[in-house]
């Protein structure tokens, strides 16, 4: 197959630092091409050169034989390469349809007649979408088909998904693979971005690992395995430490009683929900989106409320509480920590120090709410030492910091409150495997350190890798409870599904 | 101001407050078959105050005492003595003393240093209604009374009637008048005691559904060491690995609380309606069709749904050293081992007595792995 798309010696420094340096990539006509790596490695800023939202340093860009220098997305898209983000780029005020023809408005423009040209166009992709849904209505599955629909519609020949199924339920994620293998089959050629190196291996045609900002190995997929791949990326085999068998450790047992959630009521999406979480454990919490784990949670540390009447109870350490805002949460030690980092988890503009130092003012410990940088930075460097976070420059901002460490960010920031109770939501969402690691070891230190712990996940092998014991959720209830000992990928699937 | 628009909403209603729900059975209370599924050793009415004395097992049944012997998988019952009154609790202590409770008499020493001895009431109360007995040494008792002017036998109307006149009591039985110091009072049937590891006494107050913690010299503000239960708890026992086994009587249950706090409804039901089928927990459920139902749902192809709601309900709670629950034994809705009142850890094997459902239950420890949390 020619190639529709090479990097020669492409390198991108950013004052001076090269964060992809040397790169030789080629993509062919219709291969779906995975690149790998860990956080930091330089993936994201390979592909945003693509994207026309980096210019490179040195080396070139040939696309369709010809050189290309790409000054901006539009020009990118008008180029035929699309991107669709992890976090989509959709404008959430606007219907399904109004996002997929945005910048091709009208002076007068017929509604009526925009949903029915969507509508077609959406069957034809086979999505089942409602053209005059708002897309702040969507579940994260069917905002990513409307990003596909408008690169789709963009006449796009390059398509490239950052962590496409990051937040895609298992069923959603099997439609989605057989989107891109018909996709594919149209002879669209798809870079595929991922942390789950088995979508990697199961969907990709070849495979890229980048680490340092440099290609370690690219070859055919058939030739990697997960633990060729793992080593590949990390330089070490961290296969065992990930994802060990469940049944082979030990688990903690019961402590006393933290939490406990009685008939809690919120709408259609939490429905008479009952569970208690203790502490020294790990509850592990999973279900398909749109189960209710993440309303539960918000519910319980004070993010949103739950129903005026016949809303439930919840309960901490025996003592009945009602948060309406998530600082009394805080203060008496229940910490969320959002499954949305970008737009829940920090302040994108501000520095490490001073996220973690917005953390700790939460908790009221501090009244007058004076603040001293050196104290500031202390924290910091503490909590980033504990965690092992890994900037550049310690003052940096958190939106220059790779997804794993903006996660750490994130926990440090939450963890810093000390709380008695810590509720993880998708904790390695977008992580790299190294960051899975740590942020994993982190968690299990906190549960034998006697704190309750919650994750909420939807990768089994990480609530299996992690819990205790384990809590299914499905529409809006816990549906089962297992010990580790007996709960099995099959077992938790079947109760979160039927 | 949301909370009191809440609550005078709830007053009006009667019900949506914070305190119209049971808690649910999870985490070490999760519940399994595990009572039902373990050899049934001895058939036996009211069988009750399971507990060792001299390297060998105790019962009661009604007003008997009886002696049990494991034979293989299954126990032999000899006869220990009959008395006037059901015996309430049996207590061993220091010395091969041993004391029992006789309903609506008080306790008896009938062996040890002080046999003999008949102590009817304390600080100037009968002691009509001795749910538990505790061996501080072998001159000092520990006695629980259960109600003040009731026996134990009828602690359903206690329950219904919202009784909390139950009382703690230190007893010297070497002094002449059996010289009796108050620990406790004011509870709500104290049940089941157990020596705790910090020197202080276990109490099981069981229309609280909680484990308190008193110390055993004088009277002090008791602690609750465990709290919320999802059912009533009865009779705490020792375990070998320094945790105890807490029988827990009778489920609690969501229409229960509701009639609880009912009172012109409950007044009417108690005084027009048999006791057996009231809207209350009981030791055994399911025997008349008479028995109040909650509503639909109970049953599905004549099968009892096992979780659904039910009056009784078989429960043994393995504890940890704080009283903080490990892992638990229970029979469900549809089970058969209903109404464990008392549970002895004995030779490797766990004896639960279901007063309810007239069986003792051999649970083999080793294949369950209850001391390995």
């Amino acid at each position: 197959m020619s190639p529709i798309l090479e990097f020669h010696q492409a390198t991108k420094a950013f004052r001076g630092i090269p964060a992809i340096k040397n790169i030789n990539f080629t993509l062919s006509v219709g291969e779906i091409h995975a690149v790998v790596g860990e956080n930091g490695a330089g993936k994201s800023t390979l592909m945003k050169v693509l994207a026309g939202v980096y210019e490179l340093t040195s080396g070139e860009l040939i696309f369709d034989g010809k050189p290309l220098h790409l000054k901006s997305p539009a020009e990118a898209l008008a180029q035929g390469i699309a991107m669709v983000f992890q976090e989509t780029n959709l404008v959430p005020s606007m219907t399904v349809a109004q996002n997929i023809y945005l910048g091709e408005e009208q002076l007068f423009n017929r509604l009526r007649g925009l949903y029915i040209q969507a509508q077609r166009f959406l069957l034809s992709l086979n999505f089942y979408v409602d053209p005059m849904a708002l897309v702040s209505t969507l579940g994260a599955g069917k905002k990513q088909m409307v990003e596909i629909a408008r690169a789709v519609h963009h006449h796009a020949r390059v398509l490239i998904f950052d962590e496409p199924t990051a937040s895609l339920t298992p069923e959603e994620k099997f439609h989605f693979f057989n989107l891109v293998r018909r996709l594919q089959r149209d002879g669209m050629s798809i870079i595929f971005i991922s942390h789950a190196l088995e979508e990697a291996l199961t969907l990709s045609d070849r495979i890229t690992v980048l680490r340092d900002g440099e290609v370690v190995v690219t070859d055919s997929t058939r030739n990697f395995d997960r633990s060729r791949l793992v080593h590949a990326m990390v330089g070490r085999n961290l296969s065992s430490e990930l994802y060990g068998s469940a049944q082979e450790r030990t688990t903690r047992p019961y402590g006393e009683e933290i939490l406990s959630v009685r008939n809690l009521s919120m709408g259609n999406i939490v429905r008479n929900t009952s569970f208690s979480v203790f502490s020294g454990q790990i509850t592990g919490m999973f279900g398909l989106v749109g189960a209710g784990r993440t309303e539960t949670m918000k519910i319980i540390s004070g993010v949103l409320k739950r129903d005026f009447f016949h809303g439930g109870e919840v309960r901490l350490k025996g003592r009945h509480v009602r948060y309406r805002t998530p600082r009394p949460a805080v203060v008496d030690g229940i910490v969320y920590v959002t499954e949305d980092r970008k737009v829940e988890g920090f302040f994108e503009t501000m520095s490490i120090a001073e996220n973690i130092q917005v953390g700790e003012l939460t908790t009221g410990r501090n009244p007058l709410a004076l603040v001293t940088m050196t104290e500031a930075r202390r924290m910091a460097a503490e909590w980033t030492k504990r965690l092992g976070v890994r900037a550049i420059d310690p003052g940096a901002r958190v939106i220059e910091l790779s997804g794993g460490n903006q996660q750490k960010v994130v926990i440090a920031k939450s963890l810093v409150q000390k709380p008695k109770l810590v509720i993880f939501d998708e904790p390695t969402r977008g992580v790299d495997v190294g960051a899975i690691v740590e942020i994993h070891r982190f968690i299990n230190e906190l549960a034998d350190d006697g704190i309750a712990v919650v994750v909420i996940s939807s990768y089994l092998p990480e609530v299996l890798a992690l819990s205790d014991r384990i809590l299914v959720a499905r529409q809006g209830r816990i549906v089962e409870e297992m010990d580790i000992s007996e709960a099995t990928e099959a077992k938790i699937m079947y109760a979160a599904v039927h | 101001m949301i909370g009191a628009l809440k609550r005078a909403y709830a007053a009006f209603r009667g019900f949506d407050d914070e305190t119209g729900s049971a808690p649910m059975m999870d985490g070490p209370l999760r519940p399994n078959a595990l009572l039902d599924a373990a050899p049934v050793a001895l058939s036996l009415a009211d069988v009750d105050n399971l507990t060792q004395h001299r390297g060998a097992l105790l019962c009661s049944s009604g007003s008997r005492l009886l002696g049990l012997a494991p034979q293989g998988t299954s126990l032999t019952a000899s006869d220990g003595g009959a008395f006037e009154q059901p015996v309430t609790f049996v207590a061993p202590g220091p010395s091969d003393s041993l004391a029992i409770g006789l309903d609506g008499r008080g306790v008896l020493i009938l062996e040890g240093p002080h046999a003999g001895k008949a102590i009817a009431g304390a600080g100037g109360q009968p002691l009509c209604s001795p749910t538990a007995g505790l061996f501080v040494d072998a001159d000092r008792l520990i006695v629980a009374n259960g109600a003040e002017g009731r026996t134990a036998t009828d602690w359903k109307r206690d329950l219904m009637e919202r009784g909390a006149t139950g009382s703690l009591w230190l007893i010297d039985l070497s002094t002449p008048g059996k010289t009796a110091t108050q620990l406790g009072k004011n509870l709500a049937f104290p049940t089941g005691l157990a020596h705790a590891a910090d020197g202080r006494v276990h109490v099981s107050e069981a229309w609280l559904h909680r484990i308190l913690a008193f110390k055993k010299e004088a009277m002090s503000a008791p602690q609750a060491v465990l709290s919320d239960l999802p059912a009533y708890p009865g009779r705490i026992a020792p375990a070998r690995d320094g945790g105890f086994w807490l029988a827990l009587f009778a489920p609690r249950n969501q229409l229960v609380e509701f009639v609880l706090r009912e009172d012109d409804y409950r007044r009417r039901m108690i005084d027009t309606v048999d006791p057996d089928f009231w809207i209350a927990p009981a030791l055994s459920s399911g025997v008349s069709f008479l028995e109040p139902i909650q509503g639909g749902a109970r049953k599905k192809l004549n099968m009892l749904k096992p979780w659904s709601p039910s009056w009784s309900y078989g429960l043994v709670a393995k504890c940890g050293p704080t009283m903080q629950p490990l892992r638990s034994f229970h029979s469900r809705a549809d089970g058969a081992i209903h109404g464990v009142t008392s549970c002895c850890e004995f030779d490797g094997k766990l004896y639960v007595a279901a007063k309810g459902s007239g069986r003792i239950v051999a649970v083999d420890l080793a294949d369950t792995g209850a001391h390995d949390p």
